[in-house]
């Protein structure tokens, strides 16, 4: 079994790899002073790992405990989701508008002649 | 200025710098469209007009004058409370959409279908923004800090005001900046770490966008297309203004790092481009264009000479004045001298000036009807008023309620607070000669008295002045009806344009409004009507007596 995860999520597994079963609010601190996410960030983020089947929760205290090893988690592969959204333009559909898609191999490499043409 | 007129106006402004922009986008510094854009939105966003001789407004006035002698009487007119190169600041009624609406359940039923229309534009438009920017916050909130020498040299060695946070994501492509007042700069895992001319360029580009509040003029923009959705050209602004954005921030990077840099530049941005990875062939042709013109703009770009700086400033000061101003108000400016104008006049009626917006009245003093004035200061209510779409009383503690279509409730009314000294100026300048002392009443005025002002569906307007010697009410017809008032100066009966008939079936509905509010009892309100009937049969030549 292999699972995809994002490295937001392979940072809470690296904590709990390293430290074993910790309270959801141990990695909350501990995320805080390492990375600077807020508590309800890395809450998010535990939910994440849970939906993904990551890890495991239990009472009390909301101890968590991962479910998978180091060797069983993938990269999640960037070309997935990655930002179709945000490109400086706060909207997807405005995003569109301005011309944030992709371009083809063929247009990049038109592009690199037309900046050597008007070099 | 209602939003129709800002929008309309803005238009030939944006029309204007669309020109311009292709024809000398790659002639003249970017930032003169920058500030042409800012000019726009400005039009766009802000109620206040400045007025100006050169306009080109002033010129369709002047044609119009030629043509038609006497709409050149409401084109001259058109702002009451100007002066030549002052701000005028519209009604507060009106400058949101069309007429003001009083919010309350007596309105409810009113709201016109057009405004409607307007809100649910404005919602979609407005959600279609804030959405997906609150999920893509919520991606970026998981972001990772960056343990890289170079970025903290560079970071120590640029500093802003402001802290910024230099970040890493693996679900972007591209880098990004966020956050206006806490900026965080976002960049990609999967770029090139090692080249750090590469990273030079990346944070210089994202550092001029936070030195700039880039972020914040694209949240205008964006303010401006929801309120403006339903104009083609906000759009049009739209785009080119955020591209524009961008490629004022390109030319910046280049004068920062020197020409030489161009291709390199230029080579990064295509690079960038390409770690997207060629996943989607869906491939607009914005797209194309965007990069394309940034590109070769980036190309083009040259150091900025005395010559292009001197040329992008006569085009930034003659675009604003001949597009972005309104026309200078000729007879009004002439006539400045006579009367104490007030720069800025808030709340007060700016459609159409004179005695145009005043009712056509019939008017009665109190020593014309002492025992109907008397009677009034005897009772619960300080004014009352009636027309053919409502009834309106004023209490003793000045609440003011509204009765409408012949319903029976009384409901309260929520109203405007109005300076009483511009009100004074206003009613010099708009109702010359009422049917009260002028005298007294800007005496009134000038000592505390307080002014507000009710603006209901249809046009109609009313000023209440109120102060420890009662109500004086001040109607605001743009199209004639026909009313009853009493206050405490006067009765007035008001009438259509012409011919000028009073209903003798409203003025008796206006005498059983006052006996069912306790003013007059039934025999004195027969007495009274007979008496007015009376005096309009006898006296009167203005106004004949109908049905």
């Amino acid at each position: 079994m292999s699972i995809k995860l994002f490295d937001s999520e392979l940072n809470i597994m690296e904590i709990l790899w390293r430290e074993g079963d910790t309270t959801a609010k141990r990695i909350a601190e501990i995320t805080k002073g390492k990375i600077g996410w807020s508590k309800t960030t890395t809450y998010t983020i535990i939910k994440k790992c849970l939906d993904k089947g990551a890890i495991e929760r239990r009472e009390p205290n909301f101890v968590c405990s991962a479910l998978v090893t180091r060797e069983q988690v993938q990269e999640h592969e960037t070309t997935e989701l990655i930002n179709k959204m945000y490109n400086g333009a706060p909207d997807r559909l405005i995003a569109s508008l301005l011309g944030q898609k992709k371009l083809t191999s063929e247009e990049i490499s038109r592009l690199k002649q037309l900046i050597e043409r008007l070099e | 200025m209602s939003l129709i007129e800002m929008s309309v106006s803005a238009s030939l402004f944006i029309l204007a710098v669309f020109c311009f922009r292709s024809l000398l986008l790659n002639k003249v510094p970017k930032m003169t469209f920058i500030i042409l854009w800012g000019v726009a939105l400005l039009r766009l966003l802000v109620p206040v007009s400045v007025h100006s001789q050169f306009s080109i407004f002033t010129a369709v006035n002047d044609i119009g004058r030629m043509i038609s002698e006497k709409e050149s009487v409401f084109l001259n007119q058109s702002a009451p409370i100007s002066n030549g190169g002052t701000v005028t600041m519209p009604s507060i009624t009106d400058h949101i959409t069309a007429p003001a609406i009083p919010l309350g359940p007596t309105s409810s039923l009113s709201i016109s279908p057009y405004v409607l229309v307007w809100l649910i534009g404005f919602i979609v438009c407005a959600l279609s923004f804030i959405i997906p920017h609150l999920r893509g916050r919520n991606h970026y909130r998981c972001s990772l800090p960056i343990n890289n020498d170079f970025i903290q040299q560079w970071q120590k060695s640029n500093p802003l005001w402001r802290k910024v946070h230099i970040r890493q994501s693996d679900k972007i492509l591209t880098p990004l900046t966020y956050g206006v007042f806490q900026p965080v700069i976002l960049l990609p895992k999967y770029i090139d770490y090692t080249d750090t001319k590469q990273l030079e360029f990346i944070l210089t580009h994202e550092y001029i966008h936070i030195k700039r509040f880039d972020t914040l003029k694209k949240w205008l923009l964006a303010a401006a297309l929801c309120i403006h959705w339903f104009n083609p050209l906000v759009w049009v602004m739209y785009i080119l203004a955020n591209r524009d954005i961008e490629l004022s921030c390109d030319e910046t990077v280049i004068w920062t790092f020197g020409e030489s840099m161009k291709p390199a530049y230029a080579m990064a941005l295509v690079r960038l481009e390409e770690q997207k990875g060629g996943l989607s062939e869906l491939v607009s042709h914005f797209s194309k264009s965007s990069i394309e013109e940034r590109v070769i703009s980036i190309m083009k770009t040259k150091k900025a000479t005395i010559a292009t700086l001197l040329f992008a400033f006569v085009i930034v000061a003659g675009t604003v004045t001949v597009f972005a101003t309104s026309a200078l108000d000729k007879t009004e400016a002439a006539t400045d001298g006579d009367m104490p104008v007030a720069a800025v006049a808030p709340a007060l009626y700016q459609g159409e000036s004179s005695t145009a917006l005043m009712p056509i009245d019939l008017t009665f003093t109190q020593s014309d009807v002492p025992q109907l004035i008397d009677q009034l200061h005897a009772s619960n209510y300080k004014a009352v008023y009636m027309d053919n779409d409502m009834a309106l009383r004023i209490t003793h503690d000045n609440d003011i309620m509204i009765r409408k279509n012949n319903g029976t409730a009384w409901t309260k009314y929520d109203t405007d607070h109005v300076n009483a000294k511009d009100f004074a100026i206003w009613l010099l300048k708009n109702d010359p000669i009422p049917g009260y002392s002028m005298k007294e009443m800007q005496s009134r005025l000038a000592n505390g008295a307080e002014v507000k002002h009710i603006a209901f569906e249809n046009g109609k307007e009313m000023y209440v002045v109120l102060d420890s010697g009662g109500v004086q009410i001040e109607l605001v017809q743009e199209e004639k009806i026909a009313s009853v008032l009493i206050d405490g100066q006067r009765m007035m009966i008001t009438s259509e344009v012409f011919p000028y008939r009073i209903s003798e079936r409203m003025l008796a509905s206006f005498y059983d409004l006052l006996v069912s509010s306790n003013i007059l009892t039934k025999a004195q309100a027969e007495q009274d009507y007979s008496e007015r009937i009376q005096h309009l049969k006898d006296y009167d030549t203005i106004f004949t007596l109908t049905n």
